[in-house]
């Protein structure tokens, strides 16, 4: 089936570059490809920085927000949370850092591979690090959502990690890893960085939620985990903390999860704000970063590929 | 009201612990019943998520058995 997002408005805000720039070229091209999956898009522009409080008061009628700033500023200071609030509306927000007009150009095209695929099946993958606290979360989360989603539970005991890279470069919409992270990558799997996915990746990943410690951190590393996967072209958004969290948050966040999938949220943004946990420590250490209307389903090739890849369970 | 909420706070603690049987309300959790802490966590989160409430990991001493939580959810309801 193709699902569109045809009814969602988006707000993209750019800092402002020199005309015939190509930053300011892909820029624009970067709003095109919105323009043919989203109702519209609305294209803000900011000096040398913005305020958060002022996007909010002066725009914000879209369903979603996405950033675009220089690489140099950390995700942390980019926003204080992964969406405002509006009214009694919560808007995800998406930060983009670019290094240059590149990056910008990659993104574009990530995105338009990941909106124009077919979306038929909520494939999950759920990932987690070998330890029974994580793997008996995937365990619950594949129970809750085996009715109504494919859920694979690609833990760290069932699977080898290069397995698991083969599986999310078929182009699965939405992978959540739980256990420990670190500003460079994931500890499950022995240890799981960017530069493990191939150099040409087959079909990106819609969304990845990193329910971890710092994998949007920069401590010690130039670029964080869930940054490189994006802007590498990996994965169209990916979700992860600029510090450290608890196992009872992230235990939330599992909850909502299912629940969020359970509604039929079909983007990471929708998904996000749906499977949100009340308490602030919850959220507030976590950053979207890339796409906030990356679509989360699969096509039913996808489902059908995946579904075969070797379990050790 | 109290009720409603025990009813669904019931079905939810029989979702995460399908096998595991209430006998009184004032049974203690970990203590009588041997829930872990990983279920608990599950079980408060579900909660957390059905009433849109805030149960802060400082309070879960404050609602070690059904009868305890269920005040704790009326209390939080009413605020």
């Amino acid at each position: 089936m193709k699902y569109r997002q045809p009814h969602k408005t988006l707000l993209l805000c750019v800092p402002t570059f020199s005309s015939g720039s190509h930053l300011e070229e892909n820029v624009l091209h970067l709003k095109k490809v919105y323009e043919k999956f989203v109702k519209r898009v609305n294209l803000v522009r900011y000096g040398t920085t913005y305020a958060l409080e002022t996007i909010k008061i002066q725009h914000v009628s879209e369903d979603a927000i996405l950033i675009l700033g220089n690489a140099r500023r950390h995700p942390k200071t980019a926003c204080n949370a992964p969406f405002i609030i509006k009214g009694s509306k919560k808007i995800p927000i998406g930060w983009l850092p670019f290094r240059n007009a590149e990056d910008i150009l990659r993104f574009s095209n990530t995105l338009e591979r990941v909106h124009s695929r077919e979306q038929d099946d909520c494939v999950v993958a759920l990932l987690s690090q070998r330890h029974p606290r994580f793997t008996r979360l995937v365990h619950r989360m594949e129970h809750i959502l085996d009715k109504r989603a494919v859920p694979l539970r690609w833990s760290s005991d069932v699977i080898l990690r290069e397995d698991v890279v083969n599986g999310l470069e078929e182009g699965v919409g939405l992978a959540a890893y739980f256990g420990h992270g670190r500003p460079i990558g994931w500890v499950g799997y022995y240890g799981f960085r960017a530069h493990h996915f191939t150099e040409n990746t087959r079909e990106p990943i819609g969304g990845l939620l990193s329910l971890c410690c710092k994998t949007a951190s920069r401590k010690n590393t130039k670029l964080s985990f869930c940054e490189e996967l994006v802007l590498n072209q990996k994965c169209a958004a990916t979700f992860g903390a600029v510090d450290s969290t608890l196992h009872t948050d992230n235990t939330r966040w599992s909850v909502g999860l299912c629940s969020a999938l359970l509604k039929g949220a079909r983007s990471i943004g929708d998904l996000v704000v749906e499977a949100m946990p009340q308490n602030k420590t919850a959220f507030a250490s976590y950053r979207l970063i890339g796409d906030p209307l990356a679509p989360i389903y699969s096509t039913s090739k996808v489902s059908t590929h995946v579904q075969q890849i070797k379990t050790y369970s | 009201m109290k009720q409603n909420i025990l009813t669904n706070l019931l079905r939810h603690f029989s979702e995460v612990k399908p096998k595991m049987k209430i006998e009184s309300n004032d049974d203690r959790f970990k203590d009588d019943l041997g829930v872990d802490s990983l279920d608990m966590a599950e079980f408060i989160a579900r909660v957390e998520q059905d009433y849109r409430i805030e149960i802060p990991d400082k309070d879960w001493p404050k609602i070690a058995t059904m009868g305890l939580l269920v005040d704790y959810i009326d209390h939080a309801a009413t605020i």
